[in-house]
């Protein structure tokens, strides 16, 4: 295995155990699941059983998912300016984006854990039925959001790095994601002007994926149809991240503030 | 006089010095857009969710829950931005009232959430065209700084934690979301399991929601008189138990030296 790679391994388990030592990450994975289930049923319970699993059982355990990366991910590169240990991993002879990259993807598995809590606490305490699923295409849409999640987060997380305001806009960025990404509701309800801008973020069509893989109504054309459109937007974010990675690294060599808290 | 005087000059130098107005991005990034998209978010959910049924009261509800980030956050930072700073054993040595102390350092939260609140109604008035009757208004400021008081006095217990727990952000966040799944600002309190609904009325804004909905909802005020008593009296309850929980928790610092432990 080569060096960066088994750094990026390395890097995921570290991760794992850095994050949840922290108490905020802990409400994040173990607690905050269970408030945004409990407060969707609420809103939700008279709804049809369809529009409980789309938006309580996913919409809940994605807000769990998304919350977890802002809380993680998209604050690490400024915990690590905190800490003093920013510049170290930067010029570090692995490659800065495969550290950080293992860190999104140990928090990603985090983000994962607390989505499946809320999925439990809803089928056991809130008697919820779920629909019969197909392990293939579950697993397989499961690996498209990871990934696709992993790259977006991965984005944020350089334009987090030049930014000396990262706390404030970590604190921000929550309930956007949740409004203009349709969590709770499908995006055609939000104004026009607004919609293109779900229909460029990742989370949409994650989260669109996830139900059109577990709607039992679905055709196959539909199911690759969401996945094609993940897929392609995800490659889009590479596209992004390797040309902003490029940039980010040759402005924080160019300007030295990097560690500048 | 000199001591009403110090009691304000207190209140506005602690905010200035212990919270973000002293860097303006953050304050509007994390004091204004966030509680604003916090509030435009929930009023989306119950528009779509209800159909537009009494959307004016689930607004003018979510822009009262606005306050949580001063009456929790805000207040936590009472404690927790002097401990951080490394002051806090100053603070406490000082031979000032504390009681007073922490009080005068409570009111500017208490108006920060006022006007987070009534900034998050006009927004939602302006974004989802809504009205507000104008009698309502003056009831509304009422209830409204009734219910944020007694938010700010539960946030100052929770503030008293900082003395001895370096898990501060846990018990916040905690406390914030019992806030928001509590107080029925974004559903009936019929929904929740009768042990839940019971709970509820042991905490703030509980009461504040439920005016502010028949107010706005049907002009019902006739609640009016013995929910607001009910809140003052749970918000003078909650700032006399942190009164008592700053003391236990300072001896608790003292004994276990974690006073100056950020």
């Amino acid at each position: 295995m080569s060096g960066n790679l088994q750094a990026f391994f390395k890097t995921i388990i570290v991760q794992m155990k850095l994050s949840i030592a922290r108490p905020m990450f802990q409400f994040v994975i173990w607690i905050s699941p269970f408030f945004y289930a409990t407060i969707t049923y609420f809103v939700y319970g008279g709804q049809s059983p369809e529009k409980i699993f789309q938006y309580v059982v996913l919409g809940s355990g994605f807000m769990g998912l998304w919350t977890s990366i802002v809380y993680s991910s998209a604050s690490d590169i400024n915990r690590e300016r905190y800490y003093g240990t920013l510049e170290n991993i930067f010029v570090a002879p692995v490659s800065f984006s495969y550290i950080i990259m293992g860190k999104i993807v140990g928090n990603t598995i985090w983000g994962f854990v607390s989505m499946h809590l809320s999925f439990i606490y809803l089928r056991f305490v809130f008697n919820l039925e779920y629909p019969m699923l197909e392990p293939l295409l579950i697993v397989s849409a499961h690996l498209a959001v990871v990934i696709s999640i992993s790259v977006f987060a991965f984005v944020m997380a350089l334009l987090f790095t030049l930014s000396k305001q990262a706390e404030a806009l970590m604190n921000f960025i929550e309930y956007p994601i949740f409004l203009i990404c349709g969590f709770l509701f499908p995006i055609v309800i939000l104004p026009t002007w607004l919609q293109p801008f779900s229909a460029i973020l990742p989370p949409t069509w994650a989260i669109e994926l996830l139900r059109t893989v577990t709607n039992s109504a679905s055709t196959s054309t539909q199911i690759i149809q969401a996945f094609v459109i993940l897929i392609a937007i995800t490659t889009i974010y590479v596209g992004i991240a390797f040309v902003a990675y490029k940039a980010v690294d040759r402005k924080a060599r160019i300007d030295g503030k990097l560690g500048v808290y | 006089m000199e001591s009403i005087k110090r009691f304000f000059r207190h209140a506005l130098l602690s905010y200035k010095a212990l919270f973000s107005m002293l860097d303006p991005k953050n304050y509007i990034l994390v004091m204004l857009l966030n509680p604003l998209t916090q509030m435009i978010f929930f009023a989306m959910l119950v528009n779509y969710v209800y159909g537009g049924k009494w959307l004016e009261g689930y607004v003018a509800s979510n822009a009262l829950l606005l306050c949580v980030m001063s009456s929790v956050f805000g207040m936590m930072s009472v404690v927790m931005s002097d401990r951080g700073m490394g002051t806090l054993p100053i603070v406490m040595a000082s031979p000032v009232n504390k009681g007073v102390l922490f009080f005068a350092r409570s009111i500017p939260h208490i108006l920060n959430g006022a006007f987070t609140a009534i900034l998050g109604l006009i927004f939602g008035v302006l974004i989802f065209g809504i009205s507000i009757p104008v009698e309502a208004i003056l009831p509304l400021l009422c209830i409204w700084t009734i219910s944020i008081f007694s938010a700010c006095g539960l946030g100052l217990i929770l503030g008293s934690c900082s003395f001895w727990t370096p898990s501060m952000h846990l018990l916040s966040n905690i406390l914030a979301s019992s806030l928001l799944l509590l107080s029925g600002a974004n559903y009936s309190l019929s929904v929740m399991p009768s042990w839940l609904s019971d709970l509820a009325k042991f905490f703030p804004l509980t009461r504040g929601v439920e005016l502010t909905k028949a107010i706005v909802n049907e002009g019902d005020t006739s609640h009016f008189l013995r929910l607001m008593s009910e809140e003052f009296l749970l918000g003078c309850i909650y700032f006399a138990i942190s009164i008592v929980a700053i003391r236990y928790a300072e001896y608790l610092a003292r004994v276990k030296g974690t006073m100056e432990m950020s």
